[in-house]
Formats: structure tokens, sequence, C-alpha cells
């Protein structure tokens, strides 16, 4: 190569370098100012809004076609807006979704879009990630409370109290809209319907067959429920005596996760994982409940009926082996506790019924949030959209689909019936759709858009007092479930210093409780859960109990 | 001519590395590229003191050291071996299907291993039946085996992949010199030591000093301990990419993260010179 | 072709070669067989596992939902466009940059070394590439898949171990004769080079078809996505049902991840392989031969 041509390059590349270097610091100006987007003049159709009786979507909000872009932090989100419902929403409404999300769930992607501040128009994300946090923090998003107020106040009506109640940032505003609360309204409607319990409540079941070749004897409590099991493990040596899954515990992330105190044993024997004592919130490590667990675990381990398979098999071989019919019990929920043993088609495995030490404690607190950052290119028409897909009406088209009588088919419906005031779903709908979830879903897309959901009209059509099924299981288990919101959000940001310690304390759990579980009695097995306890409170799990109970405070004193 | 190659590691990979400068940072991500206070090597004092940090370092060397010397040779071995079979086709098909098992996503893997590996699996059922054992051995739940599962892994997923780079530097040798070994009298096996090896040694140099260099860096170290790895296990499968997803990209603290990586960036480089300047004192040959 | 008689130690080795890569090839085959016979089986009944020798419920569904997929026939498209002409500029970019390392005369040899050891272990990380792709107006544009990967030291010294074996006489007799260093890299080293080309060119290649990082960091619009992006997003549509079960509850969940993930795996491995018949002509002996004559 020439040598004028080398030096043209090198010139080439030293001025490439410093315009890159030039654009770098402009950019970095721009950067830290946030740039406040367009706040909407007061807009004629919230006057409009006389509808003390009305639907509250009646109103005519602008429907001009607009297309709004949507981040969701779930990398095994599905949907993509291409369906009948999405297609009745953008008729209804104008608004169209284009909805992007990570490939992984590392939040890498998350960071990028945080540190550029370059948000979408609306970002959904679990109520409790901590990115949600670092919006609120650095000031990214519009609070709910200014925008219905302004643009859609009919809001307040439609929502679920809870939703601008128990959300609040430590500025007294909400910044996000959470999906799925179960809060006083809800609770309410579930008892009238017998659906409190559904078919994700955690159960433990046993293969019928075995029971039966026993002589069916009583299993209600633990004592018995284990002698049991011996019983069969002897006649059926190569079989699982009782089998759960709880391969994930060392992925924890926060101290408060309830799958660290029940090890797999579910809600069995009503281990919490934060517990209330006098107004001060203490790890459920400690608890008597606890104890009982690890008791009950090791008692199973040295008696051969706990495997470690319990604690590495993943879900994928964890489903393998129950439809093979290799455990005698297992610890799932009442939706996958019938399963038919692949060795033997004419049996299948029962719910059993709770011990008496069962106990779930439900916070209601709701699931995935959305947010509006500021950078939202009309934030007016984005609240009327969420409005919208708060309201009734927007339950009717993206969960309830047709009113009919006689069913069609999964795509024309109809879809449901009003039975005593309540959307019903027509039970050969309901059936199709147990049957092919996804497939339906891909026909109709309802049951896909849960954005804002509300859960009583979202899962109220599901609901039929009349099935005796569920009538009998709320009949089993309707009284252990307990509703606390009190101890909702209790999580420490993981960036802190005292987020750090929660993780330490977690790793010092790791290390030990496979060791606690599988010692070789129990009395080495306690000796261990002592050990741990005096390092843990080494490392300073009394300041984390201190930052939860300084959390809770503050939380319940907003009431 | 080397310009092009020049101006793309300029701009993507010299122009970024400002960004390594977050390692010394109490990083915000919200603060943008140049914000965020100085701390010094607060991060690395933190990772010093951290025990979990020297077990998972402790790990990524025994794993990456048992892996270089039980799976360096093998490509090299089966690539001499493929060049002996006398049927083409069979050869040829044999290269390609062998190659397969590199393409499979670690998480089909894991999957496939963990079946294998159950105690009712295929692996103890063969033991069990040949009587060399009397009772299932659970291998992913014994600390002690995991090394050995992570390198036999490596041995099955890449010696086929790894073989092809040293088939090309052997189909490359010049065929009069196989005449002239024939006309002397060379049998196989002395071909295959005095010519076919002799032609490699370049290549298989260049990567002997690549895989020093990255011993802790890379590879197939993160995936078996994410996805194989369990509480049970834990003591022998913990690494390093682990410990900086744990506590830095999961916990959102970017800046450690960072400062993990730039730790094992610069040991990695330190690992890389020392390979090369010693190759270049035992054999005179060198990459650089 | 005059029969050569085989002498007992060649027969010894053709046996044992055969024999030797014949259980490589079982141990290394049977998991992808295994796989394959899973993917044509009924995902329910796959839940069940113990399928070892052939489907026990044969079904082309899990093909049907991964060939379902939106997008499918695009990202094929953009796999194949990334990867051919991803492929083609940095072989080259390399393998120019590899013949300039091998000459002695080199200026700032030792400074471009040292250069390109640094990138192979320092990165700056996520953020700052994101931000400098920015500035350049790469994201979401074509180009990047193909400008950032251009050079990869490693390939590099591949090139370069080769090219140092290439005899010397060969640029003598071409310098003699006129010709510039262009014209020696095009004419005579690239032609006696083809087994190395044939193999970076397969590293090259493989690594833009089976790479999902730069598509979901640095592309959003999905007419520009791969195929291994869309891949993801299949499987992501079992687990959401997973995931949604929590909260809506009521509804069986209908367990076909695995065997379809082993569906995806196969429509993203076929390709590749189709390749190799292509790759393999290269590995031709005796491309050395004649050129020294000539």
């Amino acid at each position: 190569m020439g040598k004028r041509k080398k030096s043209l390059s090198m010139l080439l590349c030293a001025v490439l370098m410093t315009g890159l270097l030039a654009a770098c610091s402009s950019k970095n100006d721009n950067a830290g100012s946030s740039e406040p987007a367009a706040t909407g003049s007061a807009s004629p159709s919230a006057s409009a809004s006389e509808s003390a009786g009305e639907s509250p979507s009646a109103e005519a909000p602008s429907t001009e076609p607009i297309t709004f872009d949507m981040f969701v932090n779930f990398s095994w989100y599905a949907l993509s807006w291409a369906d009948p419902a999405a297609k009745n929403i953008t008729d209804k409404t104008g608004v169209t979704l284009n909805i992007t999300k990570p490939v992984s769930d590392d939040n890498q992607k998350m960071n990028i879009m945080l540190s550029n501040r370059e948000l979408t128009d609306f970002v959904l994300l679990d109520k409790a990630d901590p990115a949600l946090q670092r919006m609120i923090e650095g000031d990214m998003l519009y609070s709910l409370e200014e925008l219905i107020d302004q643009y859609a106040p009919e809001m307040r009506d439609v929502l679920p109290k809870e939703a601008l109640a128990n959300y609040k940032a430590s500025d007294g505003k909400t910044y996000a809209l959470v999906s799925f609360i179960e809060g006083e309204q809800y609770v309410e409607a579930a008892k009238k319907y017998n659906a409190l319990i559904g078919s994700n409540q955690p159960t433990w079941s046993i293969r019928q067959d075995y029971w039966e070749e026993i002589g069916k004897p009583d299993i209600s409590d633990p004592d018995s429920y284990i002698a049991a099991l011996e019983q069969i493990q002897a006649k059926h040596k190569d079989k699982i005596g009782f089998y759960t899954n709880a391969n994930n515990i060392p992925n924890s992330k926060h101290l408060s996760e309830s799958g660290i105190v029940t090890l797999g044993t579910s809600a069995m024997f009503g281990a919490q994982a934060l517990v209330e004592e006098g107004g001060a919130i203490k790890s459920g490590l400690r608890s008597a409940e606890y104890q009982n667990v690890i008791k009950f675990l090791n008692k199973l381990s040295t008696k051969g009926l706990l495997t470690k398979d319990s604690y590495i098999d993943s879900k994928d071989i964890f489903t393998q082996k129950i439809n093979n019919g290799d455990a005698v019990s297992y610890a799932f929920t009442i939706g996958d506790g019938t399963k038919v043993p692949a060795d033997n088609p004419n049996t299948s495995y029962t719910v059993m019924a709770p011990f008496p030490s069962y106990k779930q404690v439900r916070d209601g607190s709701g699931w995935t949030a959305i947010a509006i950052p500021k950078t939202n290119k009309d934030p007016k028409r984005a609240i009327q959209f969420l409005s919208f897909l708060s309201s009734e009406e927007g339950h009717k088209l993206t969960k309830w689909g047709v009113e009919g009588e006689t069913y069609v088919d999964a795509a024309q419906g109809p879809h449901y019936r009003m039975v005593d005031g309540k959307a019903t779903y027509l039970p050969e709908y309901w059936a199709e759709k147990q049957k092919d979830w996804s497939g339906v879903a891909e026909k109709n897309g309802l049951s896909e858009y849960w954005l804002t959901a509300n859960s009583t009209w979202w899962n109220g059509p599901e609901w039929d007092a009349a099935d005796p099924k569920f009538a009998e299981y709320n009949k089993m288990f309707a009284d252990y479930v307990e509703y606390d919101p009190a101890k909702a959000g209790i999580t420490l940001d993981s960036t802190t210093k005292i987020g750090i310690v929660e993780k330490k304390i977690i790793d010092l759990y790791t290390s030990y409780y496979s060791k606690i579980i599988f010692a070789k009695d129990e009395a080495t097995a306690m000796e261990l859960y002592a050990e741990f306890i005096e390092k843990a409170d080494k490392l300073g799990l009394a300041d984390v109990e201190q930052a939860w109970t300084d959390i809770y405070k503050a939380k319940n004193a907003n009431k | 001519m080397i310009m092009p190659a020049l101006l793309t590691l300029l701009i993507f990979s010299y122009l970024p590395m400002f960004g390594i400068v977050i390692a010394f940072k109490d990083y915000n991500v919200l603060d943008g590229l140049f914000g965020g206070a100085w701390v010094g090597f607060d991060h690395f004092r933190e990772m010093f003191g951290d025990e979990r940090f020297h077990s998972a370092l402790r790990n990524t060397l025994a794993m990456s050291s048992i892996k270089l010397v039980v799976t360096f040779l093998a490509p090299v071995l089966f690539a001499l071996i493929l060049n002996e079979i006398p049927l083409a086709r069979f050869k040829k098909w044999t290269q390609t299907l062998t190659t397969l098992p590199h393409f499979l996503s670690y998480v089909i893997i894991a999957t496939l291993a963990m079946i294998f590996l159950d105690p009712k699996g295929i692996l103890n059922g063969i033991l069990q039946g040949l009587g060399l054992t009397s009772g299932p051995i659970e291998f992913l739940a014994e600390p002690g085996h995991f090394w050995t599962i992570g390198a036999s892994l490596d041995l099955w997923q890449e010696t086929g992949w790894g073989a092809i780079i040293y088939l090309a530097a052997i189909t490359g040798i010049n065929t009069e010199i196989y005449e002239a070994a024939k006309v002397d009298g060379a049998g196989r096996l002395r071909t295959i030591w005095h010519i076919n090896l002799p032609a490699i040694r370049g290549t298989i140099m260049v990567l002997l000093i690549l895989n020093i260099g990255s011993l802790i860096y890379g590879g197939s170290n993160f995936n078996q301990s994410y996805l194989l790895g369990n509480v049970f296990n834990r003591d022998t499968s913990y690494v390093l990419g682990y410990y900086t997803l744990d506590n830095g990209l999961l916990q959102m603290r970017y800046a450690f993260a960072t400062a993990v990586d730039l730790f094992q960036s610069c040991i990695s480089l330190v690992l890389l010179l020392a390979a090369n300047w010693g190759a270049k004192k035992l054999n005179g040959s060198n990459i650089f | 072709m005059n029969k050569i008689k085989l002498t007992l130690e060649d027969k010894a080795v053709n046996v044992s070669a055969v024999l030797l890569s014949f259980v490589l090839l079982v141990v290394t085959a049977y998991p992808l067989y295994y796989v394959l016979i899973n993917s044509l089986n009924d995902g329910a009944d796959a839940a069940s596992g113990h399928i070892y020798f052939y489907p026990r419920v044969f079904s082309l569904e899990n093909y049907e939902m991964v060939f379902k997929q939106k997008y499918l026939l695009t990202g094929l498209g953009m796999s194949a466009a990334r990867t051919v002409v991803g492929t083609l500029a940095a072989v080259l970019v390399t393998a120019m940059a590899a013949y300039a390392l091998t000459k002695e005369n080199l200026k700032f040899k030792k400074l471009y070394l040292a250069l390109a050891i640094v990138t192979m272990y320092f990165s700056g990380g996520l953020i700052p590439l994101y931000f400098v792709l920015n500035e350049l107006h790469l994201l979401n544009n074509f180009l990047v898949y193909i400008l950032p990967s251009l050079f990869t030291f490693f390939h590099c010294l591949l090139f370069m171990a080769f090219f140092r074996e290439l005899p010397k006489e060969l640029y003598e007799s071409a310098y003699m004769d006129g010709a510039n260093d262009l014209f020696i890299f095009f004419k005579i080293v690239i032609p006696l080079s083809m087994p190395v080309v044939a193999t970076i060119s397969l590293f090259v290649g493989v690594n833009h078809w089976n790479d999902y990082f730069v598509p979901s960091f640095f592309i959003s619009k999905e007419s520009l996505q791969t195929l291994p992006v869309i891949l993801i997003r299949l499987l992501s549509l079992s687990e959401a049902q997973q995931q949604i079960q929590q909260y809506l509850g009521n509804h069986q969940s209908k367990v076909t991840m695995e065997s379809l993930r082993y569906a995806t795996l196969f429509v993203s491995v076929l390709p590749i392989t189709l390749l190799y018949p292509l790759v393999q002509r290269f590995f031709v002996k005796g491309m050395l031969v004649g050129s020294i004559k000539a």
C-alpha cells in the first residue's frame, strides 16, 4: 500500500474519531436534562365526561389512529397485537401497540434503555422490578394521578381502590398501574362464586392405586402421611416417595421469597418468608413453622422417602417424571394434581386434603405494572387507552368475547352469557379453551392482553358456582387462605449496601439448606440450622429485618 | 491492506472501551455514561474480600485447566484418524455428523445431560448392568463429579468441530512430500508422525496459546455452571461467569460486573503473554 | 489406477481408523438422533420422556408451529443475507490484515499486534457499544450485522499461521515479475489457502447464522430480525402459558416446551449442515502442487 494512501487513511481515522468524540460530548449535555414531554392542554374530551351512570368508556376520546411502542420486560411474552381481539381494540380506540421485548431476562436491554434515557411509550414489567424504581428515581415517568385527573378522571371509579392507594412511591404519587390486584372487591366476589381457589392453588397429590393398595389410611397430618408413604415405599422400592420441584432456590433474588422458607413443601406447613411481630418484620427463617418444615423434610430424607432429585431436576424433567408415574406423591397445583401415570393408565393421582398446618397468605398485590414514561408521544391518548382497557368494556374485548347463548366456534363465539348479572363463559367454549389454550388464543385473541387486568372482571367469566369439582376444592382449601395486603411490596433495593447483605445471606443459605435437609438425623439437622442462623446474624440478618420493618411502616403509614 | 481491519478495531472495540472506566465508579444506570462518583478500587476491594469470588475463581481455573488438558489433543488425534480413513464417503459423513453437537444450544445439552446422568438414567443403567457399580451414582449431586462431567461434555461437543481446522491444515500438505516418503519406505504410522504432525504444529501452537489465554474467560464454564449446577455441587460448579451474573447484572450492579470483568480480562492477557513467551522459549515458535 | 498392494500396517491403520471414527460417530450422533425423534413426537406425550429409538406418537405438530411463526421466512432470509455478506466481508478484511501482518517489513507491526491482542480480552461492555452504534446510526440497520464483526483477531492468527507456511519463493518470483501486494494476495495467496479460507468462512458463517446477541439488543425492526431471535420467541409462547397460569388459574398447562425446542433446533441447524458439502470441496489435497512449477 502506497505511503500516501496510508497517511490519508490515518487522517481519515483521526477525523472520524474527533467527530465521534465531539458527538459524544454534545449528546452528554442532552442526556443530563430529561426533556419534559409535551403535557397536553386541557382536553375537551375530559369535560365531556358527564357519565354518572354510564359505562365509563362511553365518552368519546379521540379515535384517530395512533401507534404506541410498548416494551415488555419479559422474554417469554408472546403477544404481537395481530389477532381479532387486538383488532377490535384498535377499531374501538384507534390505538395500535407495537410490542418489543428482550431475548433474555437479565435486564441488559432495560439497562441500555435507561442509560440512554430512551424509553418506549409504555413500559410493562414486574411490579417489583428494580428497573421501575430506577425510572421513578430518575424522574422519567408520569404520575398516574396527574394524567388521570387531567384526562381520564373516570378511571378512579373503574380501578380497584387499591390501585391508586397501595402503590405510592416515596413522594406519595403512583407511577405504575398494577394488574391482577386482588383487593377487597375481588375477595368478596370470589368468595361468592366459590372461586377463591383456582387451579393454580398449590397442593400435594398422591397416587390413587398405591394408596388403595395399602387400604387408604388416613393421611391428613404429617405423621400419618409419612407412615403411609413408608408402607407404600416398602412395596415399591424404585419409586420416589415425596417429590417436589425446588431447584431454583440458589437463584433467589430476595430473602423475602416464599420458596426460601417452604423448600418445596409449598403451603402445607404455613411457613411465611416475612413474619410480623409486634409491628416489626422478622424473617420467616426464625419461625416455628419453618423449623417444622425442615424437621419434616429431614425425616423424609432419613427414611429414604425424599431424594435429591427434588432439588436438582428442572421443571421439564420434573413434569416428565410425574407423567411417568415415578413418584408416589408430589407437590404441584390443583390443575396439575390429577395426572395419569404412564405405567398404569387406569389410575391417577388425587389431590390430598391439606394438613391442619396448611396456610397460604396472599398479599393480593398483583403481578405486572405498566408505566407511562415522560417520553410518551401522546400522554392524553395513552391514559385514555389504559382507561379503556381497565373498564368493563375493555374487558369485554380482551377477555369476555361475544355475548350469546349457543356456541358456534372459538373465533366468532359466542363466548359468554350473563348469569345473575355476571358474565359466565359458555361451557363448550371453556372446555375448548382448556384443551388448546394457545390455539384458541390465536383464533380470537381473548385472554391474552391482560395489561391492566382487573381480577374480578378478568377471572369472573371462568367462575361457575355450579362446577362441582371446584366447589369441592373450595370447601377443602378456602378456609386456609388469607389475604394480607399490608405485607406487599417489601423488597430491598439490590444495589444498596443492605441489598448486598441480603444476597450474601441468600448465598449462605444456599450452602446450608441441602445439608440441613439431608442431615443424618434431626439432631444434626437442627445443629446445622442453629449454625446457619448464627452466621446469618453475623452477616447482618437483623439489619435486613430492620430494613424490611422500615418499609413496612412507611407503606402502612400512608393509609 | 490492514486499514479496514484497523478501522474496525478502533471504532467498534476501542471507542466503547471508555466504558471500562465504570469499573471505578459508583455507577447508577441513570447517570449516563460519563456520570457517577469515582470510587477507585472499591469494587475490586469488595471482590477480593468476597469468599464467593475466591471459590468461583478457583473453580473456574480448575475446570478450564482440566478441560484444556483433556480436550486439547482430542481434535488433533481425531483429525489424524479421520485423515486415514480410506472410504471417502464414510469419511465425509463422519466429519459432518461429528461436528453437529457443536450446534446444540446449551439448554438442550443440559437437559440431555440431566436425563443421561439421572440416578435412574442410561449411564447408571449401563454401569450397573456391566456390574461396575452396585448402586446408582448421583452424578449431578456429588461435587466431586462436576469437573469430570464438564470436561466430558466439552470433549463430546467440541472434538468433531475442533478437528476441522486441523484437517484443513493437513490437506494443505504438498502431496509431493507424501510421495517422497513412500519412496523412502515410510509406513502409515511413520507418515503420520513425521509429516502430518509437523505440518499442523504451527496451528496446534496457535490454538494452544489462545486456549491458555481463555482459561478464565469464555468457554462452556458458565453454561455448565448455570444449567447443570445445583445446590449439591455448588462447591465445585460455581464459576466466575455465574458470580458476575448473580452479583452484577441481576442485581443491577452494573459497575461491579464491569469490575469483575476487568479483572478477568487482565488475568487473561497476562496468561496469554506468558503462554506466548513460554512457547518462544521452549519451541522457538510463537505467534507474536 | 494401478492396484497398490496394501501392507499389513495399512490394513491395520485403516481398520482402526474406521472403528474409532465409528465409535465417535455413534456417541456424537445418537444424542442428535434422540433430539430428532423427540421433535417428531407429539408434545404432550413427549413430556413423559423415555423415547429412545423412534417416535412414540408421531406428530409434525412441533414443526407446524415453527413454520407458522410470524416472520419466519423473513428471518430465514435475513439470516442468509447476513451470513453471506458478513462472511465474505469478514474473511476478506481479516485475511488481508493477516497477510499484511506476515510481512516483516510492515511499519508499526508490533503496535498493530498489541492493539489487536488487547481487544481480544478487553471490552467496554454492552452499554458503551450501544452508545457508539447509536452515534453511528447503525442501530436498526442491516450494517450492524456486518461492520462490527469485520475483524476477529483469533481468525487473523489462524490465517497468519497458514500464510507463514507458504514458501517465500512464490512471492519473490511474483515481485520480480512486477506484481504488487494486492495482486499477490488475490491471485496467489488466497487460491493456495483455500482450506483455511474455507474453514474460517465456516467459523464466521456459523457465528453469523447462530448469533442472537446483535439482533436482540441492536435491532428492533421486525423485518430485520434474524432466525435465532424468531425461534426463541416461539419457545416463549410455550413458556408464556406456564407463566400466566400462575395468575389466571383455571386452566391446564400443556407442556410442549421440550419437543418444541428440539424442533426449533433442527430448523436452525439444518441449513448449516447442508452447507457442509460445499466446504468440504475445498478440503482437497494438492492445491500447492504445480504452483511452484508454474
